[in-house]
């Protein structure tokens, strides 16, 4: 690892690199089975965009920047919930899907989670340093 | 976000304050300065008047509003 990527990355930045782990969920178990729930590691990369955060002392602005991006982060799971929502009517009227794998299930709900966990931070990084 | 125009550098420089300075006065980071000076961030009342009172001058004076 270069010299100039340790200095750039702060200690809690590094936790990010765990984001790598995300990749076992292309991988299989020994039984032959996917194992999606490892997607939820991905999440970790959101500390790349709010590492620097923990050197400094949060102020007014970062409080806002915080409270601005939860509630982005509230719309995208109220999207996602209307997403849902919108799933369980068609089903019933045109779709007729009856049996919906539980690895199904576990792939949609690590991506979600490891998404609005990395979007919250990345909006935070947004609405501090961007906009 | 209201508009107004924000004369905060012109006060600061008065004074020989660095952005990093002022920020360390009022308690804020010093992209908050930055912000502030280009307009970019409404400030709460309280951080208006440390500002105020660190850069010795009115809060009128210092932010404008439309």
């Amino acid at each position: 690892m270069g010299r100039r990527l340790r200095e750039a990355l702060s200690r809690a930045e590094w936790y990010g690199l765990l984001g790598f782990l995300g990749l076992l969920g292309f991988t299989k178990s020994y039984s032959g089975e996917p194992q999606y729930v490892f997607f939820s590691f991905f999440s970790f990369f959101s500390w790349f965009f709010v590492g620097y955060m923990q050197r400094e002392t949060p102020d007014e602005r970062l409080v806002q920047s915080h409270q601005r991006a939860d509630s982005s982060t509230l719309k995208f799971f109220s999207l996602v919930l209307a997403a849902l929502f919108a799933f369980v009517i068609l089903n019933d009227n045109a779709l007729h899907i009856r049996y919906v794998s539980m690895k199904a299930v576990e792939l949609i709900v690590s991506c979600v989670f490891a998404f609005s966990v990395f979007l919250r931070s990345f909006l935070v990084y947004y609405y501090d340093r961007v906009e | 976000m209201a508009a107004f125009k924000c004369n905060l550098r012109r006060y600061r420089q008065l004074l020989n304050l660095t952005q990093e300075e002022l920020a360390q006065k009022v308690n804020v980071r010093r992209e908050t300065i930055q912000r502030l000076e280009a307009g970019k961030y409404n400030p709460s009342l309280k951080l208006a008047i440390d500002i105020s009172r660190a850069v010795q001058a009115p809060i009128e004076a210092i932010f404008i509003f439309d």
